[in-house]
């Protein structure tokens, strides 16, 4: 490496040190500023071939701070939101796919717009009503649609400056519902195109029926005797309301206290129903017996038809539901008859043990 | 005194003043100033000060290869920077005048 090229380096350090701290000021005009410096810097070094350029010169950072201070440019600080916006803007429109990327932007506005539209139907149908029902999946895709279909209108409202506000306040409640699909999505594992219509709505973390979350569960045996039993769901995961056992209605001025059942290790189980409760005072007084809830439970009794084995002929009733083996005149297995057995009776005193069942 | 505030205030008029007779690249007028007197110039100010006189449409500017490096970029005074020049000159008359009556009153004064 010859003299030469190490004083070159020399003054190509200097150079980028000192452009390090021009970094906020445009390309056009950085470039310009370094190209003077890198002329100066080599007519010094061509007159003092010795000449240290930072005892010269000063460190860089002082060479930056004192020619912003004389060129009248501002401070290097942080970086402004809309300095920095703009520099991406300038950046992104100089590109080569600039063209291509303002005409993708063109032709989605309309989807924006369908985006909006669902978002704000999806919200105020979420904050209106619990129950969800394949209707309100329609609404939010006409409102959708609708908003698709007016977005050059819409386009053409929102551009005075408080109807601009109005926009933003919908593009955040837009992001906000879409995120919190997103959450639900990975949540659950499962897409919204696999799963019901009425999944566009809120659901409930525990147990639902008919789109309201199930608070209590009562088992009902063949006799029509109450049950406790533990639940789990198709996996054997137990079936939890997540109603926190707070299904117990209690006077005013009481709270309800959960008697939740323990396993073998005292772990509490939360899928064993139906879920028991007191109601006690602030000071710790019972007011309320132990209950499972004031729901009054049909005592009919239930008994299951005899269940066909494999060859079997099934009978149907006039609406199509099964109703017994069909007889036929040949010879055939008897099925098992299944006849109704008194389970086990649990007290709501809840001294029986959980019954374990597969849902 | 600390002639570098001074410095401040009159670097725009010297630095018109130094690149009137004959257009400059800013080595060249560093060097200039320097040999006129003003010794504590900062080579980063003069650069930032022609920068600033260049927008401000008092300087105008060229660049003409160099055998000994990088393009050099010349500074010449445009008509609108002779008239900052002159208006400048004025001032600094005005005002060194004041300051020099100052000084003899406060000298006059002190001998009393």
């Amino acid at each position: 490496m010859s003299d030469t090229t190490v004083l070159h380096e020399d003054i190509e350090a200097y150079v980028t040190a000192v452009g390090r701290h021009l970094t906020d000021l445009p390309d056009d005009d950085r470039a310009e500023l370094l190209d003077e410096l890198r002329g100066h810097a080599t007519s010094l070094r061509g007159e003092e071939p010795d000449v240290d350029l930072e005892a010269r010169l000063g460190s860089a950072s002082a060479y930056a701070r004192e020619l912003r201070d004389a060129a009248g440019l501002p401070e290097r600080g942080p970086r402004s939101l809309t300095l920095r916006s703009r520099a991406v803007k300038a950046r992104l429109r100089s590109s080569r796919v600039a063209p291509v990327v303002t005409r993708f932007v063109t032709e989605m506005t309309p989807l924006g717009w369908a985006l909006r539209g669902a978002a704000v139907a999806w919200l105020v149908l979420a904050m209106t009503t619990r129950s969800r029902t394949p209707a309100h999946g329609v609404l939010v895709v006409a409102v959708a649609l609708g908003a698709w279909l007016a977005a050059p209108r819409l386009r053409r409202w929102a551009r005075p400056g408080v109807r601009r506000l109005v926009l933003r306040a919908v593009d955040v409640v837009t992001v906000v519902v879409i995120g919190l699909l997103c959450v639900q999505y990975v949540t659950d594992g499962t897409s919204l195109s696999e799963a019901d219509t009425s999944a566009a709505f809120p659901v409930s973390t525990g147990v639902v029926s008919n789109g309201n979350p199930v608070t209590q569960i009562h088992a009902v045996g063949a006799d029509g005797s109450p049950l406790t039993v533990a639940l789990y769901d198709q996996d054997g995961t137990p079936l939890d309301t997540q109603s926190g056992f707070d299904a117990v209605a209690c006077p005013d001025g009481a709270t309800s206290l959960p008697i939740p059942y323990r396993d073998a290790s005292g772990q509490i189980l939360t899928n064993v129903y139906p879920l028991r409760a007191i109601c006690v005072d602030a000071n710790g007084a019972v007011v309320a017996p132990l209950t499972t809830s004031p729901t009054t439970l049909p005592t009919n009794s239930w008994a299951s038809p005899a269940v066909p084995l494999v060859g079997q002929h099934v009978e149907l009733d006039a609406d199509g539901n099964y109703s017994g083996i069909l007889v036929t005149p040949s010879p055939s297995p008897t099925p098992p008859e299944v006849t109704p057995s008194a389970s086990s009776p649990s007290t709501n005193g809840g001294s029986g043990s959980p019954t374990p069942s597969k849902s | 005194m600390d002639s570098t505030q001074l410095l401040k205030g009159v670097l725009d008029a010297a630095v018109l003043a130094v690149v009137a007779p004959e257009d400059g690249y800013g080595y060249d007028v560093v060097r200039r100033l320097r040999d006129a007197g003003l010794t504590e110039v900062g080579d980063a100010s003069v650069y930032g000060t022609l920068r600033r006189l260049y927008q401000a449409g008092c300087l105008t500017s060229y660049v003409v290869p160099s055998d000994e490096g990088p393009h050099r970029k010349y500074y010449g005074l445009t008509p609108a920077g002779r008239g900052q020049l002159d208006a400048s000159r004025v001032a600094w008359k005005d005002f060194s005048s004041t300051v020099e009556d100052l000084f003899s009153a406060s000298t006059g004064r002190g001998d009393a």
